[in-house]
């Protein structure tokens, strides 16, 4: 499937990229989006996105771990009250250990859940162009519709190394 | 030119991914024939019962148990680097983390057979997991091997999710240079990565909470597991001191590993670029600290012990570790945990491979000796002095040790040529600052 | 077991009664067929319900009744007769071993003789006893002495109808001989040259406030161990004046003197020279003894050229220590003084047990503890010259048939007698042993006899006490009562005398019984009726007091006793060989029962293996440690011992347990004057071997260490030292109904192992072997913990501590089980459930009493042996872990039996097996909800201390602290 039509620039320098991300902020582009082999903080600063919404499906499981703790360990002391070395039924010092180890568990695994979202939704072809060069050694800067003459100019003035519209 | 570009560094890697050797074979060879005997070893316990041991009341826990520690102890380390110097944004560890965090996983997976391997109906240890059944008999939440069963699981998992999301870009740029089965591989652990700006925005953000959540859980499993002693009113045992002791010993043994693992691989695969003695300098340090951190822990516990009264049995206990039966194990432990590690308050001993390799795998014996120095010798010489009795390993159990040693390392050599053992994309990062900072370009093909 | 048990067994009795008869006559073939499962079950079987049968235990002369518990018709439990007057309900470990005997797998099948190829092969009984009677008759023809009967001690119509056997053939009296190795002949000797009286006394230590044992080990072998035990135990458990206090006087502390206060450590027969000094201090005038028996003075005449230096040097101890002795006796009274004993049998055996029996009394003893007349002399063994007579007669040919009726010469005589080489020039030896021994090995015709608890019979043990014994079973194989087949043989001899009116032996018994029935009941209407009354309940007992006599001194026979002993010949290189009989091996006839192997003897605490006990001196000196082989020679032979140190031993002497063939092998052939073996006469070179064995000891270190676990207290220091356990983290959990609870007393407990016995018996626990043995993987729930002392090399001080689940409130196994594998149950016992353990084996390593036990392989119980087995109990599989559960089936019982007749459960109605079994009653069981239940109020005394109790695991067991009275200057 094609990506919707716009202007791919490919940078070698993490600075020319982020140079170029900006440039074409200033000049009104709102959807320029780039794919680099790392998480180079200056590209990353440029194009500055709102957070990730990681953290609203990572806490909630890492609270659900929590409660799912504390109710496993005290409900099943519960059904069958077996009394061992004269210690209370619902002795919570231990079950703190188990509640522990279930809110790591659990919150982990929701990030990875919530990775496994944001992996998806930040890699459709459709909302970048593919170019195997981006996981390896070049950055790429896409700006999405817009006028492609002005940004092609802008790209140039960046360094980028080639410049290609597509769509 | 002074720095390897992002090409070459690509390249270094997936060097290491090459057709392996003879000497690869042959030490895959050794691994797996260790691996190999020593289960038929314990078959004979599974067939015929543990009296294939040298355990007896009062020992009913000997080398097996102590394997079981010395692995979880391993496995902390890989956690310890890539999580918390990653919070510490301690930038060493960037060349080095991956291969931590792959012994991580594959000593967890040792570690984990242990407390199976050594149980008298091990066909029944699914019994130690919470679920629903008709005896509407659930798990003991006081018993410290419950709360075993909960903090090994999860950090095998946490561990595991760790290691292969970190892997996921490498993988991506592996994957686009690869062909065939390699080809397939890396295109399923890329996890459909492309790079683009809003994947790293998730990524990086969640990548801060594995790590977040990984740090206290590499302090609580090796908690745990001293608690699985602690908590028991056995002289010797029974000490508060326990928790960050384990942990202390958990990390200067699995730093102690990291290092002996990454000497020769550094050699092998010809990382000396990437891996460079910076970093073994930093690894010596944190060993130099932990060494400190344990011969203190071992001072306390003996002043501690000699607090109570003459007839004590905890004191006698540890009278009896310096100067019974087992009293070689406590000084050889000695020897090579505190006395060994001093050598690298040098600057040259740090800096001599064989020297740093010589340190570490005596550390790495030293530390097993300390797990079966706290589990036989106090048990050995429990409060009636009638049921006193030497335990000594059989051959069965000696072979089950082996056997470990066996199947960490054929995991390890496997992974190794599965899955990078650097991170490329971290890397250049650092790559790029650097290039950066020297204000020279990176020509794509050097 | 409760009443109403015997309630059903009495109302089914008659038909048990008559079925086990019939089985007792009827073929073989009838008699297996009832061990097929009932298709229709009779009324007296019920399945799951158990029955109880009274019987006799014959294991040794002292005759003590026995209950046997029976399940599904299989007999799974051997427990004392309460009402028998000797045991009084308890039994001795080798008593209750003796059910294994019933179901050895190595058990003659049936009768057998040997081939032409030197091999036994089965016969049919009619052949067996036709090939017999033509053997007698052609014997027969020869002439009086060439049929000899060799048997036990068979006080009873087993002995009477070999008797009648022998007298129909013709024969002699002296042609049957008995054999009993460890009878105190010399103490019958010596009554009759002081009183006229060839008896052996009858003791009530009960009476006694002094006892002395002369190496007479009265709580183990000698004479009758359970009632005398019994007796000990009534004087002790008490603080002061009242209680009952021991001395042993011998070269080794044996377990006996381990209940001791005192050991005079006399050198090997120089216990001789201590009673002779104690007559001699006793009748001293200027020591003016207060109201000593009249003949004291003339005596005074004889012992007063006696020097007391000379005396002392012959005993190898001070005059000092002699004196602080005679004083004691002197003041406490009355008093016993027992001896002689196997261990101090030695050639001068006679003369110590005058001397004894003279200071007896003079202290006025006789009458009171030491009794005369009650000794019924039913079948009083012959004397060891006697045997040798048989063995001369035998080797010279002039025997042509030998019927052995258990008694194993060739396994049971020293090997200086040669019984072997005896044997091979008899050519028709006749065996009725019912398994493998020295002896079958080498007769020609085995006629396998009954087991006890498959026969009819009797034994007297004394006067006013008759035994009966009655089949529990019906017989697991082709055999038959020996007394029956003497029986059908002598019906097929062509001599009239031999044919008897008595076709079946339970005729033959119940005939006999008159005159027991006339002095129990008076008029006795229905003999038969009668008869089966005394079986079901396990005997007549009748009141003999009229028959006690006080004898009356022939005071020219005194003096022979009463002159100076010889100097002694050891010394050097030369030790004393202290050969001692233990309570598992006694005179070796249980050798082979894997109960009585598998469980550590109580002092050394080895296992499976005979030992050589050598003081640390000797230790030392020989370089030797527990284990090392040592080389030991006398003048009869030479035999390699491993080594074990033991400080309880004179630096003279070595000790040797009997009841193997070690110690008979390296006896010297010697006789003290009355006839009797001298055990105790060897010397003995020992030397390396230079080898070393891997000893099966169960001690890891036999000190405390200063631990102080366990206490002792004396009249100045009455209660035991309690740690201060006021603060409690947790209210102690409910036990709304009961919360059962033990109290032993280690003042009482003399480590016979009875209670270890029961154990094995009603739990099932596995007998493991030696090799698990030496690797510590011995499977007893209840162990004797024997500490020596408090330090290495300090001051030997023998505390015995039976160490079992103590069932804790606060266990500290129980949390550490990640499966609910433990827990706390409602009545305070720590549950163990078998089919939940995983075999983490946490919950051993937590437990400070270490006394959980772990399945480290599958167990084996042998063919048949596995009918022994309690259903009441599961055989737990490998990998689990087990442990003492208060024998929570018995408790259930006796809660079911309360239940069903709406009452409340009565304090002591329930036992475990151990508390049940102990001679001595040092264990005593119960509710401790109920305050006024007597483990309450045991609980309560200032003596009570709990193991370990700092661990604050708040055991349920309260030990009652050994009293321990500083010696009186």
């Amino acid at each position: 499937m094609t990506p919707e039509q716009g202007v791919l620039g490919t940078f070698v320098r993490p600075g020319d990229a982020a140079r170029a991300v900006r440039a074409l902020k200033a000049k009104g582009h709102r959807d320029v989006r780039v794919a680099m082999p790392a998480p180079f903080p200056e590209v990353v600063a440029a194009v500055g996105k709102p957070r990730s919404f990681v953290d609203y499906i990572t806490l909630p499981g890492a609270l659900a771990g929590l409660v799912g703790g504390l109710l496993l360990t005290i409900l099943t002391s519960l059904a069958w009250r077996l009394v061992t070395g004269g210690k209370p039924i619902v002795s919570l010092p231990p079950f703190v250990v188990i509640t522990f180890e279930l809110t790591v568990l659990i919150g982990s695994l929701a990030n990875l859940v919530a990775l496994g979202f944001g992996i998806g939704r930040g890699g459709r072809p459709k909302h970048f162009p593919v170019h195997e060069r981006f996981n390896g050694d070049v950055i790429g800067v896409f700006a999405a519709g817009g006028d492609p003459g002005s940004v092609e100019e802008v790209l140039r003035e960046s360094g980028a190394e080639e410049v290609t519209r597509v769509g | 030119m002074t720095t390897p570009s992002f090409r070459s560094l690509e390249e270094t890697v997936r060097a290491t991914h090459g057709p392996p050797g003879p000497a690869y074979f042959v030490a895959l060879g050794i691994a797996g024939a260790a691996a190999a005997f020593g289960g038929w070893s314990y078959s004979l316990i599974v067939r015929e019962g543990l009296h294939w041991t040298g355990l007896e009341r009062p020992g009913m826990w000997g080398n097996l148990i102590t394997d079981f520690v010395f692995w979880v102890g391993i496995a902390h380390s890989g956690t310890l680097i890539s999580a918390v110097l990653f919070l510490f944004r301690a930038r060493f560890r960037t060349a080095i983390y991956r291969v931590a965090e792959m012994m991580t996983v594959f000593a967890v997976l040792t570690a984990g057979l242990y407390p199976i391997l050594h149980l008298g109906r091990p066909w029944f240890a699914y019994w130690l997991f919470p679920y629903p059944n008709q005896r509407e008999l659930w798990v003991n939440f006081r018993s410290p091997l419950v709360w075993d069963v909960f903090a090994i699981s999860t950090y095998l998992t946490v561990s595991t999710i760790f290691l292969f999301v970190g892997v996921a870009p490498d993988a991506a740029a592996l994957r686009d240079r690869a062909q065939g089965w390699r080809k397939r591989l890396y295109t399923l652990l890329a996890f459909g990565w492309r790079g683009t700006d809003e994947q790293w925005r998730h990524y990086t953000r969640a990548y801060l909470f594995f790590a977040a959540f990984a740090t206290p859980l590499v302090i609580s499993v090796h908690s745990v597991v001293s608690w699985d002693f602690a908590v028991s009113v056995l002289p010797g045992w029974h000490s508060t001191l326990f928790p960050p002791y384990f942990v202390a010993g958990a990390i200067l043994s699995g730093v102690a590993m990291v290092i002996t693992i990454l000497v020769p691989l550094r050699r092998a695969f010809h990382l000396e670029e990437i891996i460079t003695q910076h970093h073994f300098d930093m690894l010596s340090r944190l060993v130099l600290l932990t060494s400190a951190i344990v011969t203190y822990s071992y001072v306390t516990e003996i002043l501690l012990a000699f607090q109570g009264p003459p007839h004590d049995p905890e004191r006698s206990t540890f009278v009896y570790r310096m100067t019974g039966a087992y009293a070689p194990v406590f000084w050889l432990m000695v020897t090579c945990n505190c006395v060994g590690p001093t050598l690298l308050y040098f600057k040259a001993v740090r800096g001599r491979a064989w020297a740093l390799l010589t340190i570490c795998v005596l550390v790495n014996v030293g530390m097993w000796l300390e797990r079966f120095n706290i589990v036989v010798t106090s048990l050995a010489h429990d409060r009636l002095p009638f049921d006193w009795r030497v335990y000594v390993p059989s051959w069965v159990e000696w072979a089950m040790t082996f056997g470990a040693f066996g199947w960490f390392f054929f995991l390890l050599l496997i992974g190794l040529k599965l899955i990078p053992p650097v991170s490329i994309a971290e890397m250049k990062e650092d790559l790029a600052h650097h290039a950066d900072a020297a204000g020279a370009g990176m020509d794509h093909d050097a | 077991m409760s009443d109403d048990r015997r309630g059903l067994g009495r109302r089914t009795f008659l038909k048990a009664a008559a079925v086990a008869s019939a089985a007792a006559g009827c073929s073989p073939k009838a008699a297996t067929q009832k061990l097929i499962p009932y298709l229709i079950p009779p009324d007296e079987g019920v399945p799951g319900t158990p029955l109880f049968y009274r019987t006799v235990c014959r294991e040794c002369p002292a005759g003590c009744g026995v209950t046997a518990r029976t399940r599904e018709g299989r007999a799974v439990k051997l427990e004392g007769n309460p009402e028998d007057p000797i045991g009084r309900g308890a039994l001795c470990a080798r008593g209750q071993a003796s059910l294994q005997a019933l179901y050895h797998p190595d058990r003659f099948k049936g009768p057998m003789r040997r081939g032409p190829g030197g091999k036994l092969a089965p016969i049919t009984w009619d052949e067996a006893e036709d090939s017999l009677g033509q053997a007698l008759v052609a014997a027969r023809a020869k002439g009086p002495g060439h049929v000899r009967l060799l048997s036990r001690s068979e006080p009873g119509s087993a002995g009477a109808l070999q008797k009648a056997f022998l007298r129909s053939l013709g024969a002699r009296e002296e042609d049957r001989v008995v054999l009993e190795p460890f009878d105190p002949a010399p103490l019958r000797a010596a009554g009759e040259v002081l009183f006229g009286r060839a008896e052996l006394p009858v003791l009530d230590l009960a009476a006694a406030r002094t006892v002395v044992a002369f190496g007479a080990d009265f709580l183990e072998t000698w004479i009758s161990p359970v009632e005398y035990a019994r007796q000990f135990a009534s004087g002790r458990g008490r603080v002061g004046e009242e209680r009952t206090r021991l001395t042993w006087v011998g070269p080794r502390l044996s377990l006996t003197g381990a209940s001791a206060d005192g050991w005079l450590r006399a050198r090997a027969g120089g216990e001789l020279a201590v009673a002779l000094g104690l007559l001699r201090w006793l009748t001293d005038p200027k020591n003016a003894v207060p109201d000593l028996a009249p003949e004291a003075r003339a005596l005074f005449a004889r012992v007063e050229p006696l020097q007391a230096a000379d005396l002392a040097a012959r005993a190898g101890v001070t005059w000092a220590e002699v004196e602080r002795l005679a004083r004691e006796l002197a003041r406490r009274r009355p008093s016993a003084l027992l001896g002689p004993g196997p261990a101090s049998q030695g050639t001068r055996a006679t003369q110590l047990a005058g001397v004894v029996l003279l200071v007896n009394l003079v202290l006025g003893n006789l009458g009171r503890t030491v009794l005369y007349g009650l000794d019924p002399r039913e079948d009083v063994p012959s004397s060891f010259q006697e045997v040798e007579g048989l063995l001369a007669a035998m080797s010279a040919g002039k025997v042509d048939v030998l019927l052995v009726a258990h008694a194993d010469p060739a396994g049971a005589l020293p090997a200086a007698l040669g019984p072997e080489a005896a044997l091979g020039k008899v050519p028709l030896v006749v065996s009725f042993a019912s398994r493998p021994d020295a002896t079958t090995d080498r007769a020609h015709l085995v006629l396998p006899d009954h087991h006890t608890l498959e026969t009819f019979g009797d034994a007297v043990p004394r006067r006013g006490v008759v035994n009966t014994a009655q089949p529990v079973m019906t017989p697991l194989a082709d055999t038959r009562s020996a007394s029956q087949v003497l029986l059908e043989v002598a019906g097929k001899l062509p001599i009239e005398a031999a044919h008897f009116q008595w076709s079946d032996f339970y005729d033959y018994v119940q005939a006999r019984a008159e005159p027991y029935a006339a002095a129990a009941l008076g008029t006795v209407p229905d003999l038969a009726l009668a008869q089966r009354d005394a079986q079901q309940r396990g005997g007549w007992w009748f009141d003999a007091a009229r028959e006690r006599v006080t004898p009356s001194l022939t005071l020219a026979a005194a003096g022979a006793f009463l002159s100076l002993p010889p100097a002694p010949v050891s010394g050097g290189a030369q030790l004393d060989l202290a050969v001692f009989p233990t309570a598992l091996r006694g005179d070796g006839r249980g050798a082979d029962l894997p109960w009585l192997r598998e469980i550590p003897d109580a002092l050394s605490s080895v296992s499976w293996s005979p030992w050589l006990e050598v003081s640390p001196a000797t230790a030392a000196r020989l370089g030797v440690r527990s284990g090392d082989l040592l080389a030991v020679s006398t003048t009869a032979g030479r035999v390699e011992l491993p080594a074990y140190v033991y400080p309880g031993i004179r630096d003279d002497a070595v000790g040797l347990p009997l009841g193997g063939p070690e110690a008979l092998s390296l006896l010297p052939n010697a006789k003290d004057g009355s006839g009797a073996f001298a055990f105790a006469s060897a010397t003995a070179t020992v030397a390396r071997a230079g080898k070393r064995v891997r000893l099966p000891l169960l001690e890891g270190s036999p000190y405390q260490h200063g631990r102080a676990i366990t206490q002792t207290v004396s009249a100045t220091a009455p209660a035991a030292r309690r740690p201060d356990l006021s603060h409690v983290m947790y209210a102690e959990p409910k036990h709304p109904e009961h919360r059962w609870a033990m109290a032993i007393d280690l003042d009482r407990c003399t480590g016979c192992q009875a209670c270890v016995v029961a154990c094995f018996a009603e739990n099932n626990v596995p007998v493991m072997g030696a090799e698990a043995a030496v690797q510590g993987r011995y499977m007893g729930w209840l162990r004797i913990e024997r500490y020596l002392g408090d330090e290495p090399g300090g001051a030997l001080d023998v505390q015995l501590l039976p160490m079992l689940c103590q069932q804790c409130t606060n266990a500290p196994c129980e949390p550490v089980c990640p499966v609910y594998a433990t827990y706390h149950t409602a009545e305070g016992l720590n549950a163990q459930v078998y089919n939940r353990c995983v075999g983490t084996r946490y919950c051993s390593n937590n437990c400070p009493y270490k006394v959980r036990t772990f399945n480290w392989r599958d167990a084996k119980f042998p063919q048949p042996l596995q009918m022994q087995l309690n259903p009441d109990v599961t055989v737990r599989s490998r990998g689990v872990m087990e442990k003492c559960t208060f024998c929570v089936q018995r408790i259930r019982y006796g809660e079911n039996q309360a239940r069903d007749e709406r009452r409340p459960v009565a304090d002591g109605e329930i036992t475990p097996a151990c508390v049940q079994s102990c001679p001595a009653q040092a264990m005593v069981f119960g509710d401790a909800n109920d305050p006024s239940s007597r483990v309450s109020r045991l609980a309560r005394e200032p003596r009570g201390f709990r193991a370990l109790e700092e661990v604050n695991a708040q055991p349920a067991i309260t030990y009652l602290a050994r009293v321990k009275e500083p010696e009186q200057p």
